[in-house]
């Protein structure tokens, strides 16, 4: 069958023929396309591999080649989780369970990425942003911050899918514009019903999306923006002193992530520029066409620590600083918090009841 | 014809009123138990002087106990006496008693007629006064007056309304703040996509706007002028016993 040869533009998972409408249907990502669509991309990047001179081939194969011969994994026992580090840093502790790790492989020059953006905070300013950051939460539990010990943030690298989607997105609605007036003693309101019909292409570039299963998807989204401009050619300088978790989630298994940013943010994008009182979108049809892929590294300062058989998480952007995290609450303390405020607000219904009635 | 009526029993009721004045004005007015047709035995009175005198002190409330014994008294004209006792006072609480019929009735003005309702005081009546009365004990009916009084004065006699405001904003209070400090401890920041965005927007192939139909609604505007508001009632309660 020779159309298991084409692969998925957004995904690269191996597309089928959807025998009821005759389009290529990708079973991982649920993308359609039109044959001849797919015909003409694959074509395209056909051209692209003829294009590609030997030297650059091989510069790519030396620098996996020295990524594999000096880098290890190490994997935890308890967790599972893959941390990467290079021959001069060793990885003791996993970073999710905290139980020792022990090195398990040297990397495959797959693994190494394409570009990162390397880390411009210190250990330092991630500890005492820690500490501020935690100070001013009012209901974590007292002991909980006694038992954190702040000198276990680690510095990572974690692993980034960066996706450039093209959009084409469509939405057809109906919109109102609702006048009232009063006139004698009638209320009078005139609708006015418009017919709305929006088609747009776009382009988004570099939708960041973590490779790693183990990393809280919400987290990393929270500590967005990177500032992309920072991203460097990887080399091997940049790793050193740091850890880097392998990435095991494929861009196959991110997309829908992506997809469904896209789609929300494009039909937003798309009602932005429908100006009335109410509006019912009666179709929509956002098609992401093609998604160009890189594997990059982000700099994250990050910790786990569990309390109370819960794991919690302090990250911290290693580029821009930006702080984020899941802390426990306790909920006894805001209860009788929230209790006094009630009774405030039951001495003041009562007065303001006692005055009013 | 119903208003000329009322007029009429206006009237009738000012004269019936004028005439029981005269008959008390046989006591000096400085005191607040007053006797008439001997309904009650002079110490009884002086004792109900005495316990009225130290409630009025202590409530900031004028208190006046009216004892008539006159059968062919209506309890109308009765309770127009108490009223237009009570009316003297800036704050004041009068209680009648009609022995000859049996009938006991109590008014209001300023403060302790704003605060107890027309519910309390026929509670103040039947389970405080008219208790005494059942046992002739004209003392102890007094006193329960006034000590009914206090009890419905007291701070903590909140109308059942008014605590159930307080509830509701309790809860409303309770709630809100339970419910933000929680979410902000919950994990729920939304990263935004738009950044992603080249150029900010999307380039539009089809942007259009068909006027398809119109169409007017008329509702009419309820004229609802509020009802005249019903005059100052002096809370009286009055029952036999
Ligand atoms: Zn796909
Ligand atoms: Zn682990």
């Amino acid at each position: 069958m020779p159309v298991l040869e084409y692969k998925c533009p957004n995904c690269g998972g191996g597309l089928e023929l959807n025998p009821v409408n005759q389009k290529m249907k990708c079973p991982f990502c649920l993308s359609e396309f039109e044959q001849a669509e797919i015909e003409k991309i694959f074509a395209e990047q056909e051209q692209a591999k003829f294009n590609t001179d030997g030297a650059e081939e091989e510069e790519k194969a030396r620098k996996d080649a020295e990524f594999s011969g000096s880098t290890n994994i190490y994997r935890c026992q308890s967790c599972g989780a893959e941390i990467m580090a290079d021959d001069t840093t060793a990885a003791t502790f996993c970073l999710y369970c905290h139980n020792p790790v022990v090195l398990s492989a040297r990397c495959s020059g797959e693994l190494r990425p394409s570009r990162l953006v390397p880390f411009m905070t210190t250990k330092e300013q991630a500890i005492s942003n820690y500490q501020a950051w935690c100070g001013k939460k009012w209901f974590v539990p007292k002991d909980f911050k006694a038992i954190t010990t702040a000198e276990k943030i680690s510095g990572v690298y974690i692993p980034f899918w960066l996706a450039d989607c093209s959009v084409d997105g469509m939405v057809h609605a109906e919109g109102k514009k609702i006048r009232t007036w009063t006139s004698g003693n009638y209320r009078y309101t005139e609708t006015r019903i418009y017919d709305v019909a929006r088609k747009a292409k776009g382009m988004f570039r570099g939708i960041p999306a973590d490779g790693s299963s183990k990393a809280e998807d919400g987290l990393m989204d929270a500590l967005e923006p990177f500032d992309y401009s920072q991203l460097k050619e990887f080399s091997m300088n940049y790793l050193s002193g740091f850890l880097a978790e392998k990435y095991d989630v494929d861009r196959k298994d991110v997309f829908p992530r992506i997809k469904a940013r896209v789609d929300e943010n494009t039909e937003a994008v798309i009602r932005n520029t429908m100006h009335y009182d109410s509006v019912r979108v009666l179709e929509k049809n956002i098609v992401i066409e093609k998604t160009d892929w890189e594997y990059v590294m982000m700099p994250v300062w990050f910790m786990t620590y569990k309390y109370l058989d819960q794991n919690y998480y302090f990250a911290m952007n290693g580029e821009t600083g930006k702080v984020t995290g899941i802390l426990p609450l306790a909920k006894g303390k805001l209860f009788w918090v929230s209790f006094l405020v009630g009774m405030i607000g039951f001495i003041l219904g009562i007065i303001g009841g006692g005055l009013f009635l | 014809m119903i208003k000329l009526f009322k007029k009429l029993s206006a009237v009738i009721c000012a004269g019936a009123i004028a005439c029981s004045m005269l008959a008390f004005n046989t006591f000096a007015e400085t005191k607040r138990c007053l006797v008439n047709d001997n309904a009650i035995s002079s110490s009884d009175a002086s004792e109900i002087e005495d316990i009225l005198n130290k409630a009025s002190d202590k409530q900031g409330i004028e208190f006046m106990a009216l004892y008539i014994n006159d059968s062919s008294m209506s309890d109308s004209q009765v309770s127009a006496i108490a009223r237009s006792y009570v009316n003297k006072f800036t704050d004041g609480a009068v209680m009648i008693n009609n022995a000859g019929t049996r009938y006991t009735y109590v008014a209001f003005s300023g403060k302790a007629k704003s605060k107890i309702t027309d519910k309390e005081t026929s509670k103040i009546v039947d389970n405080y006064v008219n208790k005494k009365f059942k046992n002739s004990d004209n003392v102890g009916a007094a006193e329960a007056f006034t000590k009914g009084v206090k009890r419905y004065m007291s701070l903590l006699n909140i109308s059942p309304l008014v605590i159930a405001i307080g509830v509701g904003c309790f809860l409303v209070f309770f709630l809100i703040t339970y419910f933000s400090v929680r979410a902000k401890y919950k994990f729920h920041e939304k990263p935004n996509t738009g950044a992603y965005l080249e150029g900010g927007d999307l380039n539009y192939e089809v942007m259009e706007d068909v006027f398809v139909s119109e169409h007017t609604s008329r509702t009419s505007i309820s004229s609802s002028s509020s009802g005249g508001g019903g005059g100052g009632h002096s809370g009286g309660g009055g029952g036999h016993y």
